[in-house]
């Protein structure tokens, strides 16, 4: 394949002690020690007061994301192409789901029904932002980042439309997550647009190459994060923009493959 | 406008039975497979579109881990109108990494999922034989086939409802146009379980007959599930493909479309548009169509918005039902029979059309040559795809 490259203009991260990118700033760059906290999952704001009250934790987490990348762009949301890309989906719905399902006579909340769907984030963003424009969500296991990250880039490259990428896993409850355990929920996003602008943060360019092994953390801290959840692959190349670093990054892809990741110029 | 590319080799497993032989057999004979639900422990009152006996069918005790509904499903559609050997080519001809893969799916192994919480024993665990990321997670079936068919290019899920494996062709198109692969399987494989049959129920939309899609009397849809495998390859002139897209969204509501069905519209523009074509140059269109109350009457606005009652359009979910993430690849497979049959097919189990329709909706199969369809997929969320199907040209 070709290169594939367009500017950065937003990141953002959530996660238990990382709330955002200007918390996870310092720690990311200057290698503090990270402590989990226990925060809960903030509230999306750009839902109506109807939709806060039944939003699940998939989408307000993933919404919330996505509305603070779109106010650091400072490009209409209805405008910005959403990539939503998740491992497991919402593992809440799909426990209350499955634990239903095994009663003699199931009785189904049609909203968690419909919340259950991997595309209820797309559907949540489009109705609060009044959007007609396209969006995608996708699921890759292990590979979900590097997946996503490879879709959203190669969308605003063919398309020139701005995309927002937003990537996020929730933990597994009870029984499920005996047998699909994580360390805590993640989430992060990347704003990209092939136009030049003064909020620019960076140029960047991905490959799929031959398989690497993967770029590690610096800040040592972060390791757990990094292996207690499958979208938390994506630190290193947080650490590396935070460091304003210009070293090619290695992410595991699908095998035989990695994405080499490159950070040209920093503008910011 | 788009590069197109070419549909190389398909199948498709339904209700209406094992490959394309008996597609075509059942479409060109009016025979639809709807049945009242038999489905076990659904005590739903409703007619489904089951694939006939695929619980008889052979899984290899190599792959034990990952038997689910879903994966036996894909499986077996691999075995129709010799899929693997069209595999087996394109990967000798490009090389394993050069093959690509992408998965429409909403359902992915739910089932497994449903035995294994009905299976936890008294501390409420999970029973030792559930693999979770093998069979029920969204990308379990993604994972089935590329370590089966042993694949080594890009793969990844879209799960985007029920417009998932029509989405999947917009990204295999991306894909041949990055030069990220050579050749893109599509495999929209959705399977009957408990959570659909009771997750419609709680809805409100299902119907307790056959569905009749754009009927004065329909009640709701029927249920279907259907594994549709598609390979897709740089394109040549003359062979069948993807002649454009579009795509959008409603921005409007969870589960009920855009009362001017304006997302319907612009993904329909932006195909014609993407293909470089007037909507009179298409042949035939195949509706969304699920014999939803609201559903049908907006898409019959939309598609009469754009093509007036000029161009011909059924919808074929009387067939063998609603087969969700499966539905648009199967859909691409039956327009691609409507070109090689040189047939319209019929709008099965509508017997008077709701007088307040307006497009050209055909209630039989009618013979006409179909150069270029246009398919209609529409999802949960509020999110649109059409695709454009007909011949390439040099043009």
């Amino acid at each position: 394949m070709n290169n594939l490259s367009c500017y950065l203009y937003a990141i953002e991260i959530c996660t238990p002690g990382l709330l955002n990118w200007q918390q996870a700033q310092p720690i990311l760059a200057n290698s503090l020690p990270y402590k989990l906290t226990s925060d809960p999952i903030p509230e999306a704001k750009i839902l109506s007061v109807k939709e806060k009250r039944r939003a699940s934790a998939t989408v307000n987490l993933s919404l919330h994301i996505a509305t603070q990348l779109q106010q650091t762009m400072q490009i209409e949301a209805n405008l910005l192409k959403p990539i939503f890309a998740s491992s497991d989906g919402d593992s809440d719905i799909f426990n209350y789901l499955s634990t239903e399902l095994a009663q003699p006579e199931p009785a189904i909340s049609p909203t968690l029904f419909h919340q259950s769907l991997h595309n209820s984030a797309a559907g949540y963003w489009s109705i609060a932002t009044r959007s007609h424009t396209p969006s995608l969500s996708i699921s890759a296991g292990d590979y979900t980042f590097s997946n996503g990250l490879l879709t959203a880039m190669s969308e605003v490259v063919l398309t020139q439309i701005p995309t927002l990428y937003v990537a996020y896993n929730l933990i597994s409850c009870a029984p499920l997550d005996k047998i699909n355990p994580m360390l805590t929920w993640f989430g992060m996003g990347l704003g990209f647009s092939t136009k030049k602008m003064p909020q620019t943060l960076a140029k960047i360019t991905l490959k799929l190459v031959a398989a690497k092994s993967e770029t590690s953390l610096v800040n040592t801290s972060l390791e757990p994060l990094r292996k207690g959840n499958p979208i938390a692959c994506s630190l290193p190349l947080l650490e590396q923009i935070a460091k304003r670093g210009l070293t090619d990054i290695y992410l595991d892809y699908l095998p035989p493959y990695s994405l080499k990741i490159n950070l040209e110029e920093y503008y910011q | 406008m788009i590069t197109p590319i070419q549909i190389s080799h398909y199948t498709a497993v339904s209700a209406l039975g094992y490959g394309l032989e008996a597609h075509r057999q059942a479409l060109m004979t009016e025979q639809g497979a709807l049945a009242s639900c038999n489905y076990k422990n659904a005590k739903v009152n409703t007619f489904i579109g089951r694939v006939p006996q695929l619980e008889a069918q052979a899984w290899p005790n190599l792959w034990k881990d990952y038997f689910s509904r879903n994966n036996l499903l894909a499986l077996t559609a691999l075995h129709q109108d010799d899929f693997l050997t069209a595999i087996s080519n394109a990967k000798d001809r490009y090389g394993a990494k050069r093959v690509g893969l992408l998965l429409g799916t909403t359902t992915s192994g739910f089932s497994e999922a449903e035995r294994a919480y009905r299976q936890r024993d008294k501390q409420g665990n999970l029973p030792n034989d559930f693999d979770y990321r093998k069979t029920a997670h969204p990308y379990a079936t993604g994972e089935f086939l590329r370590n089966y068919l042993a694949l080594q290019g890009p793969a990844m899920t879209i799960a985007t409802a029920c417009s998932s494996s029509a989405k999947a062709f917009i990204c295999a198109q991306r894909w041949l146009q990055l030069n990220l692969c050579d050749a893109v399987l599509i495999a929209g494989i959705d399977s009957l379980c408990l959570n659909i049959l009771y997750g419609f129920h709680s809805l409100g939309i299902l119907s307790t007959e056959k569905c009749c899609p754009f009927a004065q009397n329909r009640s709701g849809l029927s249920l279907g599930e259907a594994a549709a495998l598609v390979l897709v390859e740089r394109a040549n002139t003359g062979k069948i493909g993807l002649l454009g897209f579009g795509e959008s969204t409603d921005g409007y509501h969870m589960s009920a479309p855009h009362p001017e069905g304006k997302g319907a519209i612009l993904a329909m523009q932006a195909a014609l548009n993407s293909a470089k074509l007037a909507p009179s140059q298409i042949d035939y269109i195949n509706f969304h169509g699920t014999a939803s109350l609201q559903n049908d009457r907006i898409e019959d606005q939309a598609v009469y918005q754009l093509f007036k009652n000029e161009v011909p359009a059924s919808s074929t979910k009387g067939w063998m039902g609603h087969t969700l993430g499966a539905a648009g690849a199967l859909e691409v497979i039956i327009a691609c029979l409507a070109i090689e049959q040189k047939m319209l097919w019929a709008t099965l189990n509508t017997i008077e059309i709701d007088q307040s329709l307006r497009s050209y909706i055909l209630l039989k199969n009618t013979a006409a040559v179909v150069k270029k369809a246009l398919v209609n997929s529409f999802g949960f969320g509020g999110n649109n795809c059409s695709l454009i199907i007909g011949e390439i040209s040099d043009e």
